[in-house]
């Protein structure tokens, strides 16, 4: 009997392939999100001892307005993110499949993404102060009405959703080009011979054929919305009147701002357990595991 | 009427040429074979017909009518890919259905042509499978439908068997020929195997280099190669090439050729030839004789791999030092390092002149 067989020796290979990204994992995700559940069941202020409360952060959060509001503005922020970066970026991806192989205009589609989300945060903040920004001296040249973009109640988690739109829609043309140049050429050129139209090709094979690309997109977009904090720390933190306080900048606030780390943590498991049900569910629905292709 | 003329079409991507000014004419209800070996232009040819491609210079007519800025869909053809295309996310059945759906046809045409063409290609059982759950052969058979039900005037084959086995491309080239019979449209078939070629077609163009070399019926090409690329191309194995020489010129285009040390009188046109010009010496293995011949040349071959199939064995060989296949019907014990004393008739040689144009006019043999 040799030492290991085959299947366990082909295991152990893999295993050490993913050793260095399963470090990564159980430090920095897995551990901490196991902390986090512990801490979830406490009342601690990160100065003296945490002490067991059962479940009465989940119990005070379920009551909590702010909470709901969080949760609110996020979906709504997700809702107003979403479909239009994803139309936007599938517009741009099918554009560059047909028109150029120009890799400078493909830098230019991913430049913004490659930017860090508070330097493209600040420059926004700059672009769109309601004085001294460029985006009102445009609208005031056209003879239209200035508007006070991140400042009012109204418009401001809009505006959030606009920056993260320029920002992530060249990552989701990206994407899309990928997967559009897994889908063979001949495929469209049979629909051409049997007088398919553009249009009739684009809904009935290309999207279609898209789909697990269009599953990864939504899933990683949607999930990434809805923990959207950086660009409203810089933008907003939050105001005007609440009006941008979604569910992570909340839940920030309650940890190092109010110290409440155990019903900060109660909120994190909570999105957490929602993430996780919506991408089941968007999984399993998109069928992602399976591809038409091959 | 889907005769097709193709009037000096020639075709360039970007600065290189790949087609040069191509004529043919090929009749309604035709069975066209496109044979040469790859990048030779002939799927090219095939795609500039279908309308995938645009012709750079050039009229390609369907039915007399020019069809340059005609659509691919408006042109009448239907064509069947070497890689089947067919779209993966849907059924057999609406494989077959989406073009005409797409085109707004009524439901009930289309279930009826639906049913009729898989009726034909008995693909009945399989109308509700995935492309993924069908055979290589299946897969063919649904691609082939698709192309039956929108009814054209063309089809258009790119080397769809060249993606199966040896045994099922047998059984789909049969299934081809016969629907051919039954459906009497004008079809083009490009392909590199020339067994396919000789069995399918009415007519075969053979191209080399984006040229034609030769357009003709499959015992046309076998017997009258124009050149030695026709002569080595057409016909399985390949033709044998040695090398001979004028040796003297007469009256009535009488030359005599000698090779090997031999010399037989051919009837051929002298206009152009000298006497010690070098000649080459065409035959098929299939003529060779393990036995001298009356009237023509004989040689001794060394064999250097003999192939037992059975029915017939292949004696790949030496000449000097050239290399030669026999074909040898019946069993023998022939074996690597056998030296063979072989013979030729007059009547079974083809021979060729130094820029391995034919110089010899066969006699089809009558049907």
């Amino acid at each position: 009997m040799p030492f290991m067989s085959r299947k366990m020796k082909n295991s152990l290979f893999g295993y050490l392939f993913i050793f260095p990204a399963l470090i990564g994992f159980l430090l920095f995700y897995a551990w901490p999100a196991g902390r986090a559940v512990g801490i979830s069941f406490t009342d601690w202020n990160l100065l003296s001892e945490p002490y067991y409360v059962g479940l009465d952060n989940y119990v005070d959060m379920l009551e909590d307005d702010q909470f709901w509001n969080g949760l609110k503005l996020s979906a709504y922020y997700v809702l107003l993110n979403i479909p239009l970066q994803v139309m936007l970026g599938l517009f741009l991806a099918v554009a560059m499949d047909r028109l150029t192989k120009s890799l400078f205009v493909k830098a230019a589609i991913l430049l913004p993404y490659l930017l860090s989300n508070v330097l493209v945060a600040l420059v926004w903040l700059w672009m769109l102060d309601p004085i001294l920004g460029i985006v009102n001296s445009l609208v005031s040249f056209f003879g239209l009405t200035p508007q006070a973009y991140l400042g009012d109640p109204d418009q401001a988690l809009v505006s959030v959703a606009a920056i993260n739109i320029w920002r992530h829609m060249g990552l989701c043309a990206m994407l899309f080009l990928a997967g559009l140049q897994t889908i063979p050429k001949y495929l469209y050129e049979s629909a051409s011979l049997e007088g398919v139209t553009e249009f009739q090709m684009f809904r009935k094979i290309t999207l279609p054929l898209l789909r697990p690309v269009m599953v990864f997109v939504l899933v990683t977009s949607v999930t990434g919305s809805f923990q959207i904090f950086d660009t409203i720390a810089v933008t907003t933190a939050g105001g005007p009147l609440d009006s941008t306080r979604v569910i992570v900048y909340y839940i920030v606030q309650n940890a190092f701002s109010f110290y409440k780390m155990g019903y900060a943590s109660a909120m994190s498991v909570t999105l957490c357990m929602i993430m996780l049900a919506y991408t089941l569910l968007q999984m399993h629905i998109m069928r992602a595991s399976e591809s038409d292709l091959n | 009427m889907a005769n097709i003329t193709l009037k000096n079409v020639t075709k360039r991507f970007d600065k290189l040429e790949t087609i040069h000014s191509v004529n043919l004419e090929l009749c309604d209800g035709e069975f066209v074979v496109f044979v040469g070996p790859s990048g030779c232009g002939k799927s090219t040819l095939l795609r500039l017909i279908a309308g995938l491609e645009e012709i750079t210079e050039g009229v390609i007519e369907i039915g007399d009518k020019n069809m340059n800025n005609i659509a691919p869909a408006n042109r009448g053809v239907a064509m069947v890919f070497q890689s089947y295309a067919l779209y993966p996310h849907m059924s057999v059945r609406e494989n077959m259905s989406f073009g005409m759906e797409m085109r707004g046809e009524s439901k009930e045409n289309i279930h009826t042509r639906i049913t009729k063409a898989s009726h034909i290609l008995q693909l009945d059982e399989l109308l509700d499978r995935k492309p993924r759950q069908l055979s290589g052969g299946q897969r063919q058979r649904v691609a082939i439908g698709r192309a039956i039900v929108r009814e054209p005037d063309v089809f258009l084959f790119d080397e769809p068997l060249s993606n199966l086995d040896a045994e099922l491309r047998v059984d789909m080239r049969i299934q081809i020929a016969q629907l051919h019979k039954k459906l009497k449209a004008t079809m083009i078939y490009v392909t590199h195997d020339q067994v396919e070629a000789m069995t399918l077609a009415d007519k075969i163009v053979v191209l080399r280099a984006g040229h034609i070399e030769q357009v003709g019926s499959p015992m046309e090409l076998y017997h009258n190669p124009n050149n030695m690329f026709v002569a080595g191309f057409i016909g399985s194995p390949k033709m044998n090439f040695l090398p001979a020489l004028i040796s003297d010129i007469e009256a009535d285009n009488s030359v005599i050729v000698a090779f090997n040390g031999q010399k037989i009188l051919f009837k051929i046109q002298s206009d152009k030839l000298s006497i010690g010009d070098p000649v080459t010496l065409g035959f098929r293995p299939e003529h060779i004789h393990l036995a001298k011949q009356e009237d023509g040349f004989h040689f001794d071959i060394t064999v250097d791999v003999a192939e037992h199939l059975g029915g017939i064995s292949y004696l790949y060989s030496r000449f000097e030092n050239n290399n030669m296949t026999i074909e040898v019907s019946g069993e023998n014990v022939l074996t690597s390092g056998d030296v063979l004393s072989v013979g030729i008739k007059q009547s079974d040689c083809y021979l060729f002149d130094q820029a391995g144009k034919t110089l010899i006019e066969r006699v089809l043999p009558n049907r």
